[in-house]
């Protein structure tokens, strides 16, 4: 009889690891209930050195319950914020474009200068037209952009958790995994407080690495291209997909000559790189106002700030224990982070390389793509055991 | 230890969107107001940022913004309006004549 009690135990003792999660979905404060579950987890992998704790189907499937309710506790929070008149200004800013959409066709908003502009003149985001449809018909501009939000989240997870089981992981070590990535420092306090045109990048990119994984190379590329309607810094991105295509095997033009690196992958990201520049560097010319965060670059300011720089780094990869640096494979999916990371490591703009802000959240969401390969490739080994995965979990959520 | 933030937030949500004592405002006068505001402020040709009065070469006629919302102006920047029309619940600020 007690040998059966604890086996019902051992498979019930996994369960904890995610009541962090549930707490924090359901609107408590979860901080003191992390650093607790961490301990006792930590406890029981220890008592349980020989034979771990099982991890049954009913642990992914709650585990996947909570993944499904995040997105939709993210519109019910920001939807109550809105109401309690508790949004801040980059949130009406963007609902302003929204609206004006939906009444005008153009995305204008009288928030940035003393005039009204067009938001696409600011930052290039036609994706707000998708917000503006809902708006248009008939759905409250803030309302539109947070459904809009919401789904762009939940599409991003799904492109994570699809990308997981590609690598190989087991369905609950993919479902944590993407929990791990979802509740970080870096996207965790931007899903929740506010909305920027980041979250609107997240499922493009996310589903052209899924569909690159399954090198499905067109319509991969395709994806990774249509990126930059969300935002004007992925004109860089069919550059880094053509990178990581080569390193995924589509490595030969002639070989691939129906593939996209035949031609195309090169031609586009040529082409996406020279819009880019015109957006950005040629803004005065056909805008007669400098891009305004042209003026936060600064190879200069390099020299100073070195110690925030580096802690910026060490915040993107310690949530995540280090493991998109742990394989060779897992190294090459950081290729489409990278670019992300130096826009923020080379600004003089300290705000933007504070790991808890909104420029932190594309590259924390593409190294967990790397995060995933790392931790497919260490299987079998202690530090990828799912229990340390769930107390990487618990983790997340054990600081403000 | 633990704060019901949801529970809270809902507690809070007393005001629903949006306000209609803010239809009666004129159109055709420069509104500053704060995000909570803007929102309600949509369909207004003239709404602008709040925190950008002091920066704005052109005095505001009204200053409309929610009691402890979030960006309550400061004394430098209400200094010279007065109360006026109907809010419902917001704060509604008129350039003095």
């Amino acid at each position: 009889m007690a040998h059966v009690r604890a086996a019902a135990l051992k498979r019930a003792l996994p369960f904890l690891g995610l009541l962090p999660v549930a707490l924090y979905l359901v609107g408590v404060y979860p901080v003191y209930v992390a650093r607790v579950t961490i301990g006792v987890l930590g406890l029981i992998t220890l008592a349980t050195w020989r034979s771990p704790p099982e991890f049954t189907p009913w642990l992914e499937r709650a585990a996947r319950a909570l993944l499904i309710l995040f997105p939709f506790v993210v519109a019910l929070y920001q939807a109550t914020r809105v109401v309690a008149g508790m949004m801040g200004v980059d949130f009406a800013l963007f609902t302003q474009a929204s609206h004006a959409i939906a009444r005008t066709g153009a995305p204008t908003t009288t928030l940035l200068f003393d005039e009204p502009v067009n938001f696409l003149t600011h930052h290039f985001a036609p994706v707000l037209y998708l917000p503006g449809l809902v708006t248009w018909l008939g759905v409250p501009a803030p309302f539109a952009l947070i459904a809009c939000y919401a789904l762009s989240f939940g599409l991003a997870l799904w492109a994570l958790r699809r990308f997981c089981l590609g690598a190989g992981l087991a369905p609950a070590t993919a479902t944590l995994w993407v929990l791990v990535v979802a509740l970080s420092q870096s996207i965790r306090p931007e899903i929740l407080w506010g909305v920027h045109d980041e979250i609107f990048a997240l499922p493009l990119a996310g589903w052209s690495l899924v569909l690159l994984q399954e090198r499905r190379w067109l319509p991969s590329l395709a994806l990774a291209a249509s990126t930059v309607v969300a935002k004007e810094s992925f004109f860089v991105f069919p550059l880094v997909w053509c990178v990581l295509a080569w390193t995924q095997g589509a490595r030969s033009p002639r070989a691939e000559s129906r593939g996209p690196l035949g031609l195309n992958g090169w031609l586009i990201a040529a082409l996406w790189l020279i819009a880019g520049g015109v957006y950005v560097i040629g803004h005065s010319w056909w805008s007669g106002r400098e891009f305004d965060h042209l003026n936060r670059f600064d190879f200069a300011a390099l020299s100073t700030g070195t110690e925030e720089r580096a802690l910026f780094l060490a915040a993107l990869l310690v949530p995540l224990l280090f493991f998109p640096l742990r394989s060779r494979a897992a190294l090459a999916w950081c290729v489409p982070a990278l670019p992300f990371i130096a826009i923020c490591l080379l600004s003089s703009d300290r705000e933007m390389f504070r790991a808890a802000g909104y420029h932190a959240t594309i590259p924390a969401y593409l190294l967990g793509f790397a995060g995933a390969v790392g931790l497919k490739s260490t299987e079998g080994k202690w530090l990828s055991s799912p229990m340390v995965v769930l107390t990487l979990l618990a983790a997340q959520l054990s600081w403000k | 230890m633990t704060a019901l933030r949801l529970p809270l937030r809902l507690a809070l949500a007393t005001q629903w969107y949006p306000a209609p004592g803010l239809a009666l405002l004129p159109k055709d006068q420069v509104i500053a107001a704060d995000p909570a505001a803007v929102l309600s402020l949509l369909d207004h040709p003239k709404v602008k940022r709040l925190w950008r009065v002091p920066l704005s070469n052109q005095r505001p006629s009204v200053l409309v913004f929610k009691p402890d919302g979030w960006e309550t102006p400061g004394p430098e920047v209400t200094a010279g309006y007065s109360p006026c029309l109907p809010s419902g619940g917001w704060t509604v600020l008129c350039d003095a004549p």
